[in-house]
């Protein structure tokens, strides 16, 4: 009669304990009349006993000294960093709290709808003034670029409106908050 | 005196005391170094990672389960570290089948009180050292890690079917070369 050998895949799921009982007690009958079933587990067990027995090879050095230099000296840097990263973000908070409070002293007598309106008007023209007294700025660096620096004097004053001042002032430090916190935090995490 | 357990250790480097994790690297430093000398097969690149496994797992310490084992913990950053250090290093490992003979140099330092023993445990390295690195990450993660094949396929980015592929092939490839000692 025709016998099926257990094949080296299943024996192999069998003795990593992969498969499901009703398998594994079928197996396990085919074991008890096979012979050559037998062996082959038992050559299969063998390789895993030996990696068992995994001769551990001895380490020529102490680790311990290196290993203590380096995490002492990245705990100094990660402090110097979260010091770094504390310091900005009080400024930050300091420069928009003081734009946030100049925008309530602003509008503290009228409605909701009306200060939200003043505010983003407020905004749109101080964008559009910035916006072109950018435009002159950049102007005037062309020319004094081309030609020379005597044209210096001719550079326009700047008259930005407080608000206007405040929230460039709150924008700078928010996308100075933003990038600087990002790059610390990825210097903090290597 | 006696020693005092991992969990008071691991708990005095949380407070500050970076001594005490020294001592916790003293303990687990060969076994460490092992799994790093397993998977990469170079006793240089070992230690250096070995190295870098605590660096690793100081700065990680409080994601660490006190309640819990630190060698199992410590080996399996090991582990983790070094195949994203193949990844990184042989893009492709994983489809690699390239076969490496470790250098005697490899073994120096063994002591060889007996001979034959001596003879057997430089096989038995040999054998596991000369598979291919996708075979001997997943002799590592199955055998010393004790990671089911769902964990290895995830840990290595792989479908199951080829763990099991590898897993079965590497031992096939070791019951052969070991066939004296089995």
């Amino acid at each position: 009669m025709d016998h099926r050998h257990l094949a080296d895949d299943l024996l192999n799921e069998y003795l990593d304990g992969a498969i499901g009982a009703e398998q594994r007690n079928s197996i396990e009958a085919e074991l008890l009349v096979c012979s050559r079933c037998r062996r082959r587990l038992d050559e299969l067990q063998g390789v895993f006993t030996v990696l068992h027995n995994w001769p551990e090879i001895p380490l020529g050095r102490d680790l311990a000294p290196a290993v203590l230099a380096a995490v002492n000296r990245r705990s100094s840097s990660w402090l110097t960093g979260q010091i770094i990263l504390v310091s900005q973000l009080a400024i930050s908070v300091a420069l928009l709290a003081s734009v946030w409070s100049f925008l309530v002293q602003q509008t503290q007598s009228i409605a909701f709808e009306e200060r939200i309106s003043r505010v983003l008007n407020g905004l749109n023209e101080s964008l559009a003034l910035f916006s072109s007294q950018w435009a002159t700025w950049t102007a005037s660096w062309a020319m004094l670029i081309q030609r020379g620096s005597a044209l210096a004097r001719t550079l326009p004053p700047i008259e930005l409106p407080a608000l206007t001042l405040w929230i460039t002032i709150g924008a700078i430090g928010l996308a100075w908050l933003l990038g600087n916190g990002l790059l610390l935090r990825g210097n903090g995490s290597k | 005196m006696e020693a005092p357990p991992d969990r008071a250790l691991v708990l005095r480097t949380r407070r500050g005391e970076v001594e005490a994790f020294g001592e916790l690297v003293r303990r687990y430093q060969t076994s460490v170094f092992n799994v790093c000398y397993r998977l990469l097969g170079e006793r240089r690149e070992a230690e250096d990672l070995a190295q870098e496994t605590f660096i690793r797992a100081f700065q990680r310490l409080d994601t660490f389960d006190a309640g819990r084992p630190f060698g199992p913990w410590i080996r399996r950053v090991a582990a983790n570290l070094c195949i994203n250090h193949m990844r990184r290093n042989l893009p492709h490992f994983l489809e690699l089948d390239e076969r490496r003979s470790p250098s005697p140099a490899d073994f120096i330092g063994q002591p060889e009180t007996d001979h034959e023993r001596a003879e057997q445990q430089t096989a038995i390295r040999t054998a596991v050292l000369e598979l291919s690195p996708p075979h001997r990450a997943v002799i590592e993660l199955r055998h010393f890690q004790d990671m089911s094949y769902a964990e290895i396929a995830s840990a290595l980015g792989i479908p199951i079917s080829q763990v099991k592929s590898h897993l079965f092939r590497a031992r096939k490839a070791l019951a052969e070369k070991l066939q004296m000692i089995l």
